[in-house]
């Protein structure tokens, strides 16, 4: 009952967290951007500028345009960009499974080998693998993304073309022209961002559990465990690894709803079109009709992942449990 | 096809590619755009032998959010290069040079009749007699029902981008089908752009049952096509163009069976894109050290002296600083003087855009119709013993800090642009210390490029601003240079005068130069507004922003390039363009 009681005053506290951060982008969006602002040119009369913000009511007052707003959503209708006139919620879908499949995959790999790289690191403490992964890691976090990812069109598709006279990768967007759907075609579409995503997250994972494992591997019940006669493979496995991933489970949750978010470089160096292009699109816009749901959705995931991960940690560590 | 070759870079991720690299080359031995060049048959046209059939994949720079050509959507010039140029037809087109003339739709050039013709004042009619051979896709013939139709259309269409033209129409006679005659409430000089020009267009009537509210239409797909080409399919990750079967001029009966084209955003991707055979040619804004990337074998590019041209805008009217020294019209002077705009184009341009061109129009550029007269700021060159001569002759005298003061007001200015941008950034770097020998200082005051366009300049936020203008086709400027368009917290700041120029007689030409059809009689009247720019040391000019198209000539062949400096950007004569044999 005292964790139902928890979760409930959490999502109380998540629905009064969203209502504020509306408020907030919404007056924001509306203080820095003006969809009318950026029709310009010689053709464009001010009578066509004011003719524009009335069609599209922009002229009524914030208070106005935001409780319409927010009636509309709160009935499930997301609306219709000022913009383009497309209903919002089709792209909005698009845009989250899109961000899905880059960060999932990214996510995989960082933690697959954060993990494995900073358990060895730990286990071989000073060893050349040791100084060789906390080197990597320090390059690995110091490299801007945008760069990371240029380098990898160049050497993993321009250069491998020119070694072996082909290669798998694709420098860009989701798909070959033609091609749709998850198979193979997106497989190698999604390896130059996903590793470019991964690239930071295995390093700052790796830290981690290195750090977590070092503390664990030093504790009075694997000295216990050994003395008992444990293989040792069957110690770090079984008994320190598992201990271990408990801080790093916990920060992984958080990092799960942040990448809802959108990964801001990755997409725009690799043209995918996931949450991060579909909120600078729309911001670039003015398009606060676009901008608000998008803005829900990821607090909300931000929301729903930091408890996933107070929760877990409860379940993971049975002394840290809601009383 | 042979790539450049550079420098070893560090294999990260190596082991992970040679996991696939095995089905990579196994499955399109080595190149990933599909092959779909062979099975052609060879054809003849003016462009000689060429075979035809095949797929294009074209990179796009920035990508249309839809395709309806009045909305917002409109006001993307990506919207009409990728995708409407391509499939709705218009009535006057424009040629690489920016001139007017009578697309495949007309059956000769328009009549233009009525006492306003030359005077500008009194009727104005228009009869546009249309070519019998022109159909819709479905073969259905177009005809004046459907110019009355997208007359209508543009009137009707909440959220529509510009009713410049249209709203000045009184009524479309249909009652010929083959012949529309339009009737002007005033003589209209821009009349080329209704049903063409720079960005409209002719709408199939059939197509709306009747609706002339098309807000909510044409937001993905366009339902007939009156071009080269249909749209078949748009998404926000792709566009295919196939060709118009019913298409009757024959001159540009597309060669291929498909154009892709697909969003290639970010420039370094897009090079990358091309040189990894991903798309087949692009058409980018050149960036510094785009040329050295691209000089490699298989690949070829062709620059346009474009239609964007820079320079220093003086805002009499800031609000940034409402005492501006920007109002004494010595200064302005002074400041031209200040610049050296040589050194501009020798160190920040021509480094990496060779044909750099000074730019010496009030307000136009040289590439588009006849409207620039270069001798504009001919007599404009740096020289610092001027600028004291100016500034000293009017009363303004150096301070102890070596910058001139008149009445207490040092003679300082802020300078604003698009922080990030590297070019104007570099020109301020050039400028700035060196203007500040003589005298004058210039503060970076840099925003993003939507806090200052959005924000800062619709609200006179500025006071030096470093950004471009774009010359339309037709050479009107009183939207951009009129007095009453000067934006004021009192008309709630709308126009985009964001010079704050007010000059009456300009003013007055700029209307009359509007309400005269006649284009020798026009052309006399832009000229004059040029001399007031000069005279008024409105703003600067620098130089025109090149364009670029660049494509894999390995695969490609054709006129490719052509169109590089056309309103309708580089790809628009892709009808012509061919798989290599």
């Amino acid at each position: 009952m005292a964790v139902l009681s928890y979760v409930i005053r959490r999502l109380g506290w998540a629905v009064l967290t969203m209502f504020a951060a509306s408020v907030i982008v919404f007056a924001a969006v509306k203080a820095t951007t003006d969809p009318a602002a950026s029709l310009r040119g010689p053709g464009i009369r001010a009578e066509d500028v004011q003719r524009f913000r009335d069609d599209l009511g922009l002229d009524k007052g914030n208070v106005e345009q935001y409780t319409t707003w927010m009636g509309n959503f709160l009935t499930g209708d997301l609306g219709e960009s000022l913009k383009t006139r497309r209903p919002v919620w089709p792209d909005l879908r698009t845009a989250i499974w899109n961000t899905v499949q880059l960060g999932v995959v990214a996510f995989a790999i960082t933690v697959v080998f954060g993990v494995l790289i900073g358990t060895i690191s730990a286990v071989k403490q000073y060893s050349w693998f040791d100084n060789a992964a906390t080197g990597a890691s320090f390059i690995g976090l110091s490299i801007p993304t945008f760069l990371f990812g240029l380098l990898l069109q160049i050497v993993l598709v321009l250069k491998f073309q020119d070694w072996f006279g082909g290669t798998p990768f694709y420098t860009s967007r989701m798909n070959s022209p033609g091609e749709s759907g998850f198979g193979i075609d997106r497989l190698r579409h999604l390896v130059l961002p996903a590793l470019t995503v991964a690239v930071q997250g295995i390093a700052v994972y790796s830290r981690y559990m290195r750090a977590s494992m070092l503390e664990v591997l030093n504790s009075d019940y694997l000295r216990t465990a050994r003395a008992k006669g444990v293989s040792e493979r069957r110690v770090i496995v079984r008994h320190a690894m598992r201990n271990a991933l408990i801080p790093l489970t916990t920060f992984a949750a958080i990092d799960v709803g942040a990448i809802l978010a959108g990964l801001v470089v990755t997409e725009q160096v690799f043209e995918w079109p996931g949450m991060a292009r579909y909120f600078l699109v729309a911001l670039q816009d003015g398009d606060y009709v676009r901008v608000l749901p998008w803005l829900m959705i990821v607090v909300f995931a931000v929301i729903i992942f930091n408890l996933i991960a107070d929760l877990l940690y409860g379940v993971l560590d049975p002394r840290i449990r809601v009383g | 096809m042979q790539r450049r070759r550079g420098r070893a870079f560090a294999a990260v991720g190596l082991s992970l590619s040679l996991a696939l690299v095995a089905a990579a080359c196994g499955d399109d031995d080595g190149d990933q755009t599909s092959d779909t060049s062979g099975g052609g048959t060879e054809a003849t046209n003016e462009t000689g032998d060429q075979q035809r059939g095949g797929e294009i994949v074209l990179g796009a720079e920035q990508w249309p959010e839809c395709v309806n050509p009045i909305t917002q959507c409109a006001n993307s010039s990506w919207t009409h290069w990728a995708i409407d140029a391509h499939v709705l037809p218009k009535l006057m087109e424009l040629d690489p040079e920016g001139n007017y003339n009578p697309s495949p739709v007309l059956d000769g050039e328009p009549e233009l009749s009525g006492e306003g013709t030359d005077n500008g004042s009194g009727p104005f009619t228009i009869t546009y007699r249309l070519n019998p051979d022109a159909v819709w896709d479905d073969g259905t013939p177009i005809t004046s029902e459907d110019v009355r139709f997208t007359w209508q259309a543009y009137m009707g269409t909440a959220g529509a981008v510009s009713l410049a033209g249209w709203d000045q129409i009184e009524d479309v006679d249909a009652s010929d089908p083959q012949t529309a005659v339009v009737t002007f409430k005033q003589p209209y000089a821009a009349w080329g752009e209704n049903w063409g020009g720079n960005a409209n267009y002719l709408l199939k009537a059939d197509a709306f049952d009747g609706r002339t509210d098309l807000s909510n239409e044409m937001i993905s797909d366009l339902p007939f096509s009156g071009g080269p080409w249909v749209l078949e399919s748009f998404s926000p990750t792709e566009a295919v163009l196939v060709p118009n079967e019913a298409y009757w001029h024959e001159d540009r009966v597309p060669l291929v069976d498909r154009v892709t084209l697909v969003p290639v955003t970010d420039t370094e991707t897009q090079v990358n894109a091309l040189l990894a055979g991903e798309v087949d040619a692009i058409y980018p804004q050149p960036s510094p050290g785009i040329v050295d990337q691209l000089d490699t074998e298989g690949i070829d590019y062709v620059f346009g002296a474009g239609v964007t041209f820079e320079g220093m805008w003086f805002n009499q009217g800031s609000l940034k600083n409402p005492n501006t020294p920007l109002k004494d019209p010595a200064v302005r002077e002074a400041l031209l003087y200040a610049v050296d705009r040589e050194a501009i184009l020798d160190q920040v341009m021509r480094p990496n855009f060779p044909d750099t061109e000074m730019l010496n129009c009030g307000g136009w550029v040289p590439t588009v119709g006849e409207w620039c007269d270069e001798s504009d700021f001919e007599d404009v060159t740096y020289d610092p013993a001027k600028v004291a001569s100016i500034l000293e002759g009017a009363g303004w005298a150096k301070g102890s800090d070596g910058v001139y003061a008149k009445g207490g007001q040092r003679l300082s200015l802020t300078w604003q642009t698009v922080a990030g941008n590297r070019r104007r950034e570099d020109i301020q770097a050039l400028v700035i210390p060196a203007v500040r020998q003589l005298g004058i200082e210039l503060v970076t005051d840099n925003s993003d490029a939507d806090t200052l366009f959005q924000t800062r300049l619709p609200q006179m936020d500025t006071e030096v601003g470093l950004y471009a203008q774009t010359a339309a086709p037709d050479p009107t400027v009183s939207t951009i240079m009129a007095c009453e368009n000067i934006p004021t917290p009192e008309n709630d700041f709308s126009g985009q005068n964001y010079l704050g120029w007010c000059n009456r007689q300009a003013t007055d030409l700029m209307h009359r130069a509007d309400a005269t059809p006649d284009p020798d009689a026009r052309l006399e009247l832009v000229h004059q507004i040029g001399d007031l720019v000069r005279e008024d040391a409105v703003w600067l000019p620098f130089y025109q922003l090149p364009l670029f198209t660049a494509w894999n000539s390995d695969k490609l062949e054709g006129p490719i390039g052509d169109t590089t400096n056309s309103s309708y950007g580089g790809f628009f004569n892709v009808y012509d363009w061919s798989l290599r044999s």
